[in-house]
């Protein structure tokens, strides 16, 4: 299952998010400043028998306290809510909702909050940390996860986030995160009023008090 | 023919038989030693049904091969860096133990999905295709490729550009409900607050091999103690066949040295009170233990292995053979060394026939764990035989009897013995008997189940109790089978069995699901219908081509894809061919043959087997199966062939002695062992002991005892006091052997000790009765 996860870890655009929450020396400046943040992301995802990677980009809320909301707002529209206590929720473009009480969503949701939480045992447990000419990369210490995920790499400039995520057989996973915003304290109405997109207050709703 | 020429004669037999074991040897020694433990070999069923043999197998290997340790702690984090710790340990390269890892799992079926993608949907898509909105297709194809329906890509996307075999493939993780392995759970009971981290585990290689284990075991005991150390709080509580069967082994070891100790001590002594020289074991030992190599060797030759029962069993009724040596030591302390030994030769022959008839007597049982035993047991006893004929003589040259003591007792208690007039001692016999069947209510107690033959260690049992309720899992030995004749009717009657245990919404798997193909693979006639629905974005609409375009996958054709469409159009998945594979982890939950296919369906641990066996009762071509059952019912099998197989001997035995002897006397003599077996059976049902296959083999043993005892005393009497005295000395060696192994812990063990000690006193008895007899006795005992 380890394995399932680590390919979930490396085909998700949030793995490497946390990561910046590590509690070790070299960690220290790619910790977040806040709780709370806002923010917005690109993703380039390349697949197995594509020239071209596979582009979106939107949305995201986080609240170590509540969980993470990732909003896609194109090519498609879709949100994921992986709340800290309960079940994984889809909002689609047009509104309609559904449970995902899937093993997949569900381990995702656990592993993405642990992460986005900074859990720092999770951290020193999962990866090497080393300093790299960019900013910093993260190298699996499970033989387990190398089958995934070869490594992460993280750079930062400013308010702007790079990660990327390299799998075996030269697949990557590059995202792009900027605009980020942080805040002391984060509630339904003021995620809803910063966070830029269709039924925010229904979307944040669902991750504040479902 | 005189005894020179009787024992050349043996002799020469002897060398004949040594020749074919010599053979036997060296074909076994190229084809290794199998000695077979499994107590299902045993089970006359399961040879019924090889698919459910098959079955069973497989998920005893998987049994037997993985385990879990929990790991638990009050601390969260503490708990992690423990989990982490033992999982540097477990992953060193040369651990004999390695985490279960379902990789292999999914590679297989992923592969399997793909040959015959164009037969598989997810519930998604199957739901659109239906609808036939070509727009609301490409919206779902989008958020396959863009959203949260690619998060796991299982499937290339050149196979399946909109991931709708992808959908089902994934899915195949939520409907096995793979358990997450070492994650951390929060656990509360009462008023506690606690963490656990399950580690599922496994053995390497095969389980089965006593070194692996072994291996495994000290490679778990390591760890355990690392941990320990290194985290004082931390709890380890395990579960698994492996533990079971370590600490039976253990305690089984320990509970036989013990006894075994005590009864060599206890045989040495009175060996050495007796006959004063060392020399006095040879006879037996030689006899004993080169009948045993025989036997041995012409076994695993003709039956390719041997069973651990046969050993224990055979090894036990060859022991029959320490008479024969007594009886040589005697007639020869009480004759000169060139005295005619034919007489003996005689006793001995009759005895060794009466005790191969009577073990033979398994052998017409039709079971083959009895005619294994039957056959060992024969040809152990007539190569021992012609070892104490052929080297009796001289070895028995040297030894000398030193039993004044016991002669003047046995003196004393038969001239007492002959006062009693024959019919007050039938009397009293039949009276004994009639008492005993009265106490006992007309019935036997009996006891067939597996579970009564092992003592489990309570401690373990309880963790395994505690490790069920934390961590999802299967039961082991116990399964539903469903057949039919064709692989829909399977699946409409898996179906069937699904709406049974869910009877009215009342289902008995609490929110789990039985384990199966189903799980797996849709029906043939789903696979069809699939096909059918895809129709609509290969063949018809051209859909796909839509997709394609508007998603600019230009490396992907259209036409490539309607091609591999065409050609897969009767090509159904069969399951049969995913669970063949070696590596899946799984038993073979679909198995085909000529006419018949059947399905495994696995059941979650916890469940209440006895209200789901009740619950497809009445159900067509479906039916609950337990392992346990089933070999309660083959021993109950076992037993009472067994019994009747007794009655049997005791019969052939009759004949044969109606050959040599009058009728009267045949009866006489035959008295003794039908009353100590009838009273052995008796006195265990008034000591509240139940009956099983281990007493029944037991009173095998007493019946040959008993005809030696009889026969000796029958042709030798005109030493009776001599010949008493052999037999008494074989008595107490028994029942000191005997006897101590009634004291063991081991319940199959102590049932055979129990029935033979208290068959050999009956015997005993019955020896010194008879002996009384004796018309020199009986001339004294009515002397004034």
């Amino acid at each position: 299952m380890k394995k399932i996860i680590a390919c979930l870890l490396c085909l998700t655009p949030f793995v490497a998010w946390p990561l910046q929450a590590a509690d070790t020396a070299i960690l220290q400046e790619y910790l977040p400043q806040s709780c709370y943040q806002l923010g917005r992301y690109q993703q380039q995802k390349s697949v197995r028998g594509l020239v071209k990677p596979i582009e979106t980009q939107g949305y995201f809320a986080f609240a170590c306290d509540k969980g993470l909301l990732w909003h896609t707002s194109a090519p498609l529209t879709e949100t994921l809510i992986y709340r800290l206590q309960g079940a994984t929720r889809l909002v689609r473009g047009d509104g309609s909702q559904q449970k995902l009480s899937g093993v997949v969503q569900r381990q995702l949701g656990q592993m993405l909050n642990n992460l986005l939480g900074g859990n720092k045992a999770y951290l020193e447990r999962a990866f090497v940390i080393a300093r790299s000419e960019q900013g910093i990369q993260l190298v699996p210490r499970k033989k387990r996860m190398e089958k995934f995920l070869q490594r992460i790499d993280i750079a930062r400039e400013q308010d702007t986030v790079s990660i990327r995520l390299q799998h075996p057989g030269g697949e990557y996973t590059a995202i792009r995160v900027h605009a980020i915003q942080s805040f002391e304290l984060l509630n339904t109405s003021e995620c809803s009023q910063q966070l830029a997109v269709e039924r925010s207050a229904d979307l944040c709703q669902q991750l504040f008090n479902p | 023919m005189t005894q020179q020429v009787y024992r050349r004669w043996c002799r020469l037999a002897l060398i004949m038989l040594t020749l074919i074991a010599a053979y036997c040897v060296f074909t076994v020694s190229r084809s290794g030693l199998q000695i077979d433990t499994n107590l299902r070999s045993l089970s006359p069923s399961f040879t019924l049904d090889p698919a459910i043999n098959q079955a069973l197998n497989k998920m005893s290997a998987n049994a037997a091969q993985q385990f879990i340790l929990v790991l638990v702690h009050e601390d969260e984090d503490q708990l992690a860096e423990a989990s982490e710790s033992m999982r540097e340990l477990i992953e060193e390269p040369s651990s004999p133990i390695a985490y279960v890892d379902q990789t292999a799992l999914l590679e297989i079926y992923v592969a399997q999905l793909q040959q015959h993608s164009f037969h598989m949907l997810g519930n998604n898509a199957q739901a659109l295709l239906a609808e036939g909105d070509a727009e609301k297709i490409l919206a779902l194809g989008a958020a396959n490729l863009y959203g949260s329906g690619g998060t796991l890509r299982l499937v290339p996307i050149a196979q399946d550009p909109l991931g709708f075999v992808n959908e089902y493939a994934v899915g195949l993780l939520d409907r096995l409900a793979l358990n997450s392995g070492d994650e951390i759970q929060p656990i509360k009971q009462g008023d506690k607050e606690f963490f656990i981290a399950p580690q599922m585990l496994q053995i390497r290689s095969d389980a089965l091999e006593m070194d692996q284990q072994d291996q495994a075991l000290a490679r778990i005991q390591t760890i355990t103690a690392e941990l320990r150390a290194e985290f004082p709080e931390l709890k380890i509580i395990s579960s698994g066949i492996l533990f079971f069967a370590a600490d039976a082994a253990q305690s089984a070891r320990a509970d036989i040295e013990t006894i075994s100790t005590g009864s060599m001590i206890g045989v040495l002594l009175l060996i050495l009170w007796i006959f004063r020289s060392p020399r006095a074991f040879l006879l037996p030992a030689l006899s004993i233990g080169m009948g045993l190599a025989f036997a041995f060797c012409l076994c695993h030759f003709w039956f390719g292995s041997i069973h651990i029962l046969t050993l224990v069993f055979g090894a036990s009724l060859i022991g029959v053979v320490v008479d024969y040596a007594l009886h040589f030591y005697y007639f020869q302390a009480h004759h000169n060394y060139n005295h005619d030994q034919l007489p003996l030769y005689r006793a001995l022959f009759l005895s060794l026939l009466t005790s191969v008839i009577g073990f033979s007597a398994l052998a017409w049982s039709g079971l083959a764990a009895l005619q294994q035993v039957a056959t060992f047991a024969a040809l152990g006893l007539v190569y021992a035989w012609l070892m104490v004929i052929a080297f009796g003589q001289l070895l028995a040259k040297k030894v000398r009897v030193y039993d004044s003591v016991l002669q003047n007792n046995l003196h004393s208690l038969l001239r007492h013995a002959a006062k009693v007039p024959v019919k007050a001692i039938v009397v009293i016999g039949f009276l004994m008997l009639g008492a005993g069947v009265y106490l006992t209510g007309f019935s036997l107690p009996v006891s067939d189940s597996p579970r009564s033959f092992f003592a489990a260690n309570p401690q373990l049992v309880e963790q395994e109790k505690q490790v069920s309720d934390w961590v999802a899992g299967y039961e082991p030995a116990s399964f539903i089978v469903v057949q039919g004749e064709t692989a829909q009717q399977v699946y409409d009657r898996i179906a069937a069995v699904n709406a049974r245990v869910d009877k009215d919404g009342d289902s008995l798997l609490a929110g789990r699901s039985l384990l199966g193909v189903q799980q797996f693979f849709p029906s043939p006639q789903q696979q069809q219908k699939n096909y059918q629905a895809n129709q609509v974005l290969y063949a018809g609409a051209q859909v796909a081509q839509q997709f394609i375009n508007q998603q600019q996958l230009t490396e992907i054709s259209a036409d490539d894809l309607a091609r591999a469409y065409a050609q897969q159009k009767d090509a159904w998945l069969n399951p049969a061919q995913f669970f063949a594979q070696a590596n899946l982890g799984l038993p073979p939950l679909w198995l085909e043959s000529e006419n018949t296919f059947t399905a495994f369906l696995l059941i979650p641990k916890g469940v209440d087997t006895l209200q789901l066996n009740q619950r497809l009762e009445d159900l067509e071509g479906a039916f609950f199966f337990s392992a346990m059952q089933d070999s309660e019912t083959s021993m109950k099998l076992l037993r009472q062939s067994a019994m009747e197989l007794l009655v049997l001997a005791l019969l052939l035995m009759a004949l044969l002695l109606l050959t040599r002897y009058h009728w009267k006397k045949m009866l006489q003599l035959m008295a003794i062992p039908v009353f100590a077996v009838s009273m052995s059976f008796l006195l265990l049902a008034l000591f509240n002991l139940p009956l099983s296959l281990f007493h029944v083999m037991a009173l095998f043993l007493v019946v040959g005892l008993g005809m030696d005892y009889v026969i000796f005393i029958a042709e030798m009497r005109e030493n009776p006091v001599e010949t008493l005295s052999a037999v008494a000395i074989s008595s107490m060696t028994n029942l000191l052997s005997f006897g101590l192994l009634g004291l063991s812990v081991l319940p199959a063990v102590s049932a055979f000790g129990i029935a033979l000690f208290i068959g050999c006193s009956l015997n005993l008895l019955g020896a010194l009765m008879l002996a009384s007899r004796n018309s020199f006795f009986l001339s004294q005992a009515v002397k004034p």
